[in-house]
């Protein structure tokens, strides 16, 4: 897995803002974002639950000029949340496929933030 | 035109409200289907399935079923609405763990394409199941097949049998998992989807749907053994 955006901070207001872009490794179909959460380590992440955030990552293919395709994308809302395992989920993330991998790729993530701001950080991966 | 999958997405998520597949390029009159995991600690959370097309995701498969936490359905659109940029999303009433993986299928029946369906309900205790589906030919049928599991810790799932593996989703503790395989019958029988995995015990339930190719039209019987 290769990181393209390595916890990257954010400290944004409501509205959109691009993180990236990069450039994605040969033979990628993999991507993965992650936001991380608020837990008892990291109380001033993300805190409110009514703090809304639309994740997505795009794929440019002539250099970063445009970015039309999309690899995945994700929504999630703010405060604490016990994930399965019982313990307090660190992060928001989704793992996405791209059924054909391309040449020359290059990646950023777009981050949408309702009811901010959003405080936090966010890692996007390839493979 | 031979029924056939065309292509097959997926994405999973971790402490989501919903997530959207990578952006693909599909075929007007096309049939999709999705099978999603999902995870039902903190109550009922699957809410819809959407797609960018505007597709209606009415028609049910296979409804919900349930084995501990983990829980799944399988929903499809026939002779859906294709075309550039197409993406699918699942989306939860709440923070949700989700696997979800959408096929494309070339040359089913536009009208009626669902066959036949049998599930298998809660499985718990086991380190290998299975689930049988038959089918009378001609014509020739796709089944579906998905096994969907509450595992709270990686583990290792192998496929068995003649289905092909297309998505193997675990779940690394972070989210549900979600094994999805095809198998093209072109032959009278029973067709059986098997899997084994190593780990410790968890919940599973299973899945599956035969499709018919288009101009289809014949007598159907479904068997299930465990």
């Amino acid at each position: 897995m290769t990181i393209l955006v390595d916890h990257f901070p954010i400290n944004q207001p409501t509205g959109s803002h691009d993180y990236g872009p990069a450039n994605v490794p040969q033979g990628a179909t993999t991507y993965v974002l992650r936001l991380a959460r608020n837990t008892t380590n990291t109380p001033t992440f993300w805190p409110n639950a009514a703090t809304q955030v639309q994740a997505t990552i795009f794929l440019s293919t002539d250099g970063g000029v445009t970015f039309p395709v999309i690899a995945g994308s994700m929504t999630a809302v703010g405060g604490t949340l016990i994930g399965p395992s019982g313990q307090q989920l660190a992060e928001s993330s989704f793992t996405a496929t791209v059924p054909v991998a391309a040449a020359g790729l290059r990646a950023k993530a777009t981050v949408i933030v309702t009811n901010g701001p959003l405080i936090s950080q966010v890692t996007v991966e390839a493979s | 035109m031979a029924i056939a999958v065309n292509q097959v997405v997926s994405v999973t998520g971790s402490g989501v409200t919903s997530v959207t597949t990578a952006s693909i390029t599909t075929t007007t009159g096309n049939l999709f289907v999705a099978n999603v995991a999902y995870y039902v600690g903190g109550g009922q959370p699957f809410s819809s399935i959407t797609d960018s097309k505007s597709n209606s995701w009415s028609s049910e498969s296979i409804g919900d079923q349930q084995s501990g936490t983990g829980g799944g359905r399988q929903r499809y659109v026939a002779n859906g609405t294709g075309g550039s940029s197409h993406t699918f999303t699942y989306n939860s009433s709440i923070t949700d763990y989700p696997a979800f993986v959408v096929y494309e299928v070339s040359g089913a029946d536009t009208t009626t394409p669902l066959a036949e369906t049998n599930n298998s309900g809660a499985l718990t205790g086991g380190t290998s199941y299975s689930l049988a589906l038959s089918v009378t030919c001609p014509p020739n049928k796709l089944i579906l097949a998905y096994a969907c599991s509450n595992w709270a810790v990686a583990e290792t799932v192998s496929q068995t049998g003649s289905f092909t593996a297309d998505k193997n989703l675990g779940s690394q503790g972070v989210n549900e998992a979600n094994l999805s395989s095809h198998l093209d019958v072109t032959t009278t029988g029973s067709s059986t989807f098997s899997f084994s995995f190593g780990g410790a015990s968890e919940n599973y339930i299973i899945g599956m749907s035969a499709w018919k190719e288009a101009a289809a039209g014949d007598t159907l019987f479904a068997q299930a053994s465990m």
